[in-house]
């Protein structure tokens, strides 16, 4: 494992306290949470699970029974778009942003097999959504509205009150990909006027494998999967109670953090001491957990290893790391240039990271973008 | 990390003769900053034998990248151009204890990059007359074009379905969708290693495959 990880927007170390809170649901009480099974276990099981529910409900201001528990946000969004278009019989149409995680887009993309339309809107300089466009994009098929709280590569919070505003007034139900965003940007399904939320609880230092979906009351969702009856069936399978509890108690164990002094020290440290350097989004209305800088005349795999061979972990936006060899969407989208995108690192903390992670990732970083600026043909000035 | 040889990383970690030689006899660039891979390999070539006496490169790119670069520099220091322009990318590859498939573009681009650098000196030398793009000449530089998935080439693994070159236009059609996830990146290798020929004024690539349904 890196000594220094600065990779937490994709996923972050577990809490030992949320393991603490954990291990009892693994070794001793790992009875199938119900009330229908008659023994004590399973209902004690089922009473836990509930908390859990209730916990996190009580972080978006949402009711208990508007939460499913689902095995990740992947699956969250899935539920959402693919629940919400096959509950409805009628022609589909969505909106979404340019920018959002694969979970949708791709989720979208496979619903085009079932009828469904959908409209991507594009995004500003720093990644906020183009509300012109948005409600340009509406129309009177429009059932839905997809729009991330927190875009995943460059942090960009997305001002869902407004985009919710919107859509009640027109009666069109509104879906958040919430996973980047929260414990760690304020968030209320009701402020917001959201209908469904997708969370996760691994990255928020919780366990991976489990999620939830946040689906208001009146809200109709078709299942996604088929089995028994759990989670108001829309979600069969056994629930998964350790998970569940450690979400919880994930969520709760987030507060203010040191991490947004983090996100600032670097981006000072890189602006004063590193020359040709650009951040993607905007260092004041992003979230505290991401920032996302373009080291102009080099490439971002290059740089990602050299810091890997310094025990470093962070993301690139290159095209030269994607499988599909095409650089960063959400930059393009930006409106980056390709070779911006290319040179684009993502770096993003938790609370487990230090001042002088910090320091030391900076120091790297000077060495290592001099370094191959000396390499690159297309570096201006080589005594710089 | 990437699947890496050993070599490739100790290659992008100390990569060998890195720079610009001031007083080169041929410099050739390739790749473009916009496809995130770009080479410039500069020479200096003894006129009477032939010998690459001195071969320094400057890269934008990912570290196969580098590595390759820094590999084939080592390779023809101290060759003639003779035996320098038949050296492949497969071999260079090679030397590197193997490229991950969709990184092999690399191991082409610093090939060419090298070759279109000896055409330079060969030509200040008097060495080639300007040949003219016959289809002949047009399938060999087909051959370097990969399909990013496979790191094989597009002719063997029969995309290229027609090609021609008629009135200084070249007409391509490959057995892909405009859809394709590699399509706008193979279009891209097409236009670069034919775009600059002395005699085209144009290069065509289309689309033609059919859609899977």
């Amino acid at each position: 494992m890196n000594e220094i990880y600065l990779d937490n927007a994709t996923t972050t170390q577990l809490d030992p306290w949320v393991l603490e809170e954990m291990k009892p649901f693994l070794l001793q009480e790992y009875a199938a949470p119900s009330e229908h099974f008659g023994y004590q276990a399973s209902l004690d099981a089922k009473e836990k699970l509930e908390q859990a529910r209730a916990t996190i409900a009580r972080s978006i201001n949402a009711e208990p029974e508007e939460i499913i528990f689902t095995s990740g946000g992947t699956e969250a969004n899935n539920l959402a778009l693919l629940g919400l278009a096959r509950a409805l019989k009628k022609p589909v149409h969505v909106v979404a942003t340019a920018i959002e995680h694969e979970s949708v887009l791709n989720t979208l993309k496979a619903l085009k097999k079932e009828g469904v339309e959908f409209t991507l809107v594009g995004v500003d300089q720093d990644g906020l959504i183009k509300l012109d466009e948005f409600k340009a994009a509406l129309r009177p098929e429009t059932v839905l509205c997809s729009v991330q709280l927190v875009n995943q590569e460059v942090g960009t919070i997305q001002p869902l009150a407004e985009i919710g505003k919107l859509c009640a007034e027109r009666g069109i139900g509104f879906h958040t990909d919430a996973v980047n965003g929260w414990g760690r940007v304020g968030f209320d399904v009701k402020k917001t006027n959201l209908s469904l939320a997708a969370l996760t609880a691994h990255k928020i230092h919780g366990p991976k494998g489990i999620g939830a979906l946040y689906k208001r009351k009146d809200v109709k969702l078709s299942p996604i999967m088929y089995g028994g009856y759990n989670e108001f069936e829309l979600r069969p399978g056994t629930e998964n109670l350790p998970g569940a509890v450690g979400m919880a108690r994930a969520v709760e164990m987030m507060k203010p953090e040191h991490i947004d002094k983090l996100k600032r020290m670097l981006w000072g440290g890189i602006k004063k001491e590193i020359p040709w350097v650009h951040l993607n989004g905007s260092i004041d209305r992003g979230a505290p957990h991401i920032i996302n800088v373009t080291f102009d005349y080099i490439e971002g795999e290059s740089i990602l290893l050299h810091l890997d061979m310094q025990g470093i972990a962070a993301a690139t936006g290159s095209a030269c790391f994607s499988k599909a060899l095409e650089a960063s969407y959400v930059l393009l989208a930006m409106g980056r240039p390709h070779e911006q995108a290319h040179g684009s690192m993502r770096f993003s903390f938790s609370r487990f990271n230090t001042e002088e992670e910090i320091k030391r990732t900076l120091d790297a970083l000077k060495g290592i973008v001099a370094d191959l600026r000396k390499l690159s043909p297309l570096t201006p000035d080589k005594e710089v | 990390m990437l699947p890496y040889s050993k070599k490739v990383i100790e290659h992008f970690k100390h990569p060998r003769n890195v720079g610009e030689i001031k007083d080169a006899d041929a410099v050739a660039m390739e790749g473009s900053p916009a496809c995130g891979d770009m080479l410039k390999i500069s020479l200096k070539v003894n006129e009477k034998t032939h010998v690459i006496t001195d071969i320094k490169f400057e890269s934008f790119g990912c570290a196969s990248n580098i590595a390759t670069a820094s590999i084939l520099t080592e390779i023809v220091k101290g060759r003639t151009i003779e035996e320098a322009e038949k050296i492949s990318w497969k071999q260079a590859a090679e030397e590197l204890g193997g490229l991950p498939p969709v990184k092999m573009h690399c191991a082409v681009l610093a090939v060419d990059a090298l070759r279109s650098a000896i055409e330079q000196w060969k030509e200040k030398h008097g060495l080639v007359d300007k040949k003219p793009t016959t289809p002949d000449v047009l399938l060999r530089k087909l051959r370097n074009v990969l399909n990013p998935l496979t790191g094989a080439s597009i002719v063997r693994m029969q995309l290229l379905l027609d090609f021609d070159v008629k009135d200084g236009v070249i007409t391509i059609d490959l057995d892909l969708t405009k859809e394709h996830k590699f399509a706008a990146h193979i279009s891209e290798e097409i236009h670069e290693k034919l775009d600059h020929l002395w005699d085209i004024k144009e290069v065509r690539v289309n689309f033609v495959g059919e859609p899977e349904s």
